[in-house]
């Protein structure tokens, strides 16, 4: 009902699916204000490269990040524990963690005003 | 009307920013339910930037990455035009032209510093002159505006408070200390440093090294943002009324000039600034030279006010209170007036007229208007600065005289005219011919 309430969510166009109910679709803009908590690990996966780099100085497969990896790197206090069947070693996740531990949350969120009015016209 | 519907839109921006806030806090909330400490902790909204007023668009060309800018400019530069261009919701203008000035602002600043170094031994030490303080008290100011600005992120104001006013202070100290004090020069080096280090990190980390602070602590950016001494009000005010008073004289000479020549001639002139004024004078009076016709003047100086003066005064901080900041109703003034001297016509009058300067005072100077006395001496103050006071006027006698010593006898009438208008942070000139 909040999400109704708030129009985060929709039922077609791009977006991540609602984990729990697929029929609807996260509202793009509302998902871009958490994906910066992607950034803090981005570089290790990606490597420099805009695709991603399966080279990556950790060897980490995109196969390899299921929603419990991710799970346990953003979400310690739901997830003290180590996924398990995890191919990436758990001092590689350790790393990933305290990355973005250390970098999240924002100070600041700079945003153009153009992007006010998309947000507010957004049905 | 107008300010209304600026009002409504300012109401209906701020809407706009809550929505956004709240939809990204909301799903922060949703996701670290628990943890309210991984949240944003501030959001900001800047205008679109255009580049020498064009909106930067692909079509015009107008276009400039930021590796460009960096490449052209350098990123000191670059950073300096940007902070300059404006900050807030009204699109920001970053210009070339400012790009390219602010290379040779900061080549100009780094040489100078240099110039500065390689005489650190001739410099002065030992008490502090007015100037010194002066400078010292600027530099304070200066620390405070810029940390303000900053908070902020009001960048156009720090880059003012850090570089554009603080050359200009800088500039009007060793204007008046042809040997500069050597601590003053390097509290200069480490504030202004450390002011700047936040837009032109590269440069100020350069002038850091050269000027031997990487010696306690290697970067300047880690080091301390400086501690800024109390600023001296009184002392801002002294330099002020100082600045205020020669311009004063510039003007009273002028008119003097005129009024004198004037009276011996019959043409008429348009006196339209002071420098013309003086020009026609010379006109006037057939070529002479002005110093033939004025080179003395006496300041007035009156450290208190009249009595009656001083009761106005007390009546109208009491209506000041109940009305600051901005000042009492000029109805309230009148009728606290005319219940105090409403016994004496002639009292009334003049103490109603006095009412009057100090309700516009009080618009320029708030509750300094109304104080019955100067934090500092006057007199004093006038015979340390004659110089930068009489700076414009080419003027060979001056004296300093108390408003209340001049006799009312007949030779003194016109000094007296003008002694009975000084009053506190009011001095008044007379200029004569000896």
């Amino acid at each position: 009902m909040l999400l109704y309430a708030v129009d985060s969510s929709r039922s077609f166009g791009l977006g991540t699916r609602l984990p729990w109910d697929e029929q609807y679709v996260i509202e793009s803009l509302s998902d871009s204000t958490i994906y910066m908590a992607y950034y803090t690990i981005a570089h290790f996966l990606q490597d420099g490269s805009l695709t991603g780099n399966p080279n990556n100085q950790y060897g980490i497969q995109p196969e390899d990040l299921t929603d419990d990896v991710f799970n346990y790197i953003f979400l310690s206090n739901y997830y003290p524990n180590p996924p398990q069947n995890c191919k990436i070693p758990v001092d590689f996740l350790n790393k990933l963690r305290s990355e973005f531990e250390y970098w999240y949350p924002m100070d600041l969120r700079v945003s153009g005003k153009d992007l006010i009015n998309n947000h507010l016209t957004m049905k | 009307m107008q300010s209304e519907n600026a009002n409504i839109r300012l109401l209906g921006f701020l809407h706009l920013l809550v929505v956004v806030a709240i939809n990204s806090l909301y799903n922060h909330a949703a996701i670290w339910d628990n943890q309210p400490e991984m949240w944003p902790r501030a959001f900001f909204t800047n205008g679109h930037v255009s580049i020498d007023a064009q909106k930067m668009s692909k079509s015009t060309g107008n276009f400039i990455t930021l590796s460009e800018a960096v490449k052209e400019f350098s990123a000191d530069a670059t950073r300096f035009a940007l902070a300059d261009a404006g900050d807030g919701l009204d699109d920001a203008n970053f210009e070339k032209k400012n790009a390219n000035a602010a290379i040779l602002k900061l080549t100009k600043e780094e040489n100078w510093i240099q110039e500065m170094l390689n005489e650190m031994d001739k410099l002065r030490a030992g008490d502090y002159t007015f100037a010194d303080k002066v400078f010292l008290n600027e530099m304070n100011q200066a620390i405070v505006s810029a940390d303000a600005a900053y908070s902020k992120m009001l960048f156009r104001d720090a880059l003012k408070a850090s570089f554009h006013d603080f050359q200009i202070h800088r500039d009007t100290y060793r204007l008046h200390s042809p040997v500069m004090h050597k601590k003053v020069l390097e509290r200069y080096f480490e504030v202004s440093i450390k002011l700047l280090s936040p837009i032109c990190p590269h440069l100020c980390q350069h002038l850091w090294q050269i000027t031997g602070q990487n010696k306690q602590i290697e970067f300047v950016c880690n080091s301390k943002w400086p501690i800024a001494d109390p600023v001296d009000l009184s002392l801002s005010r002294q330099v002020a009324y100082v600045v205020q008073l020669n311009t004063l004289l510039k003007k009273s000479y002028a008119d003097m000039l005129l009024k004198i020549t004037k009276a011996q001639s019959k043409q008429k002139v348009n006196k339209k600034e002071v420098k013309h004024a003086v020009e026609a004078a010379v006109q006037l009076s057939g070529g002479r030279d002005a110093s033939e016709l004025i080179d003395s003047c006496i300041l007035f100086v009156a450290p208190e006010y009249h009595e009656w003066q001083q009761l106005v005064l007390k009546l109208m901080s009491k209506l000041y209170e109940s009305s600051k900041p901005s000042p009492p109703e000029r109805k309230s003034v009148v009728l606290a007036v005319k219940a105090e001297f409403g016994n004496d016509k002639k009292m009334m009058e003049q103490a109603t007229k006095f009412a009057n300067t100090i309700l516009e005072d009080i618009v320029i100077r708030q509750a300094d208007a109304l104080e019955l006395a100067l934090p500092y001496n006057e007199a004093d103050l006038l015979e340390q600065q004659k110089e930068l006071v009489l700076r414009d006027v080419p003027i060979q006698h001056f004296e300093i005289h108390l408003a209340s010593q001049v006799s009312d006898d007949e030779n003194n009438i016109p000094k007296l005219g003008t002694a009975r208008k000084a009053s506190p942070g009011k001095a008044q000139p007379y200029f004569y011919k000896q």
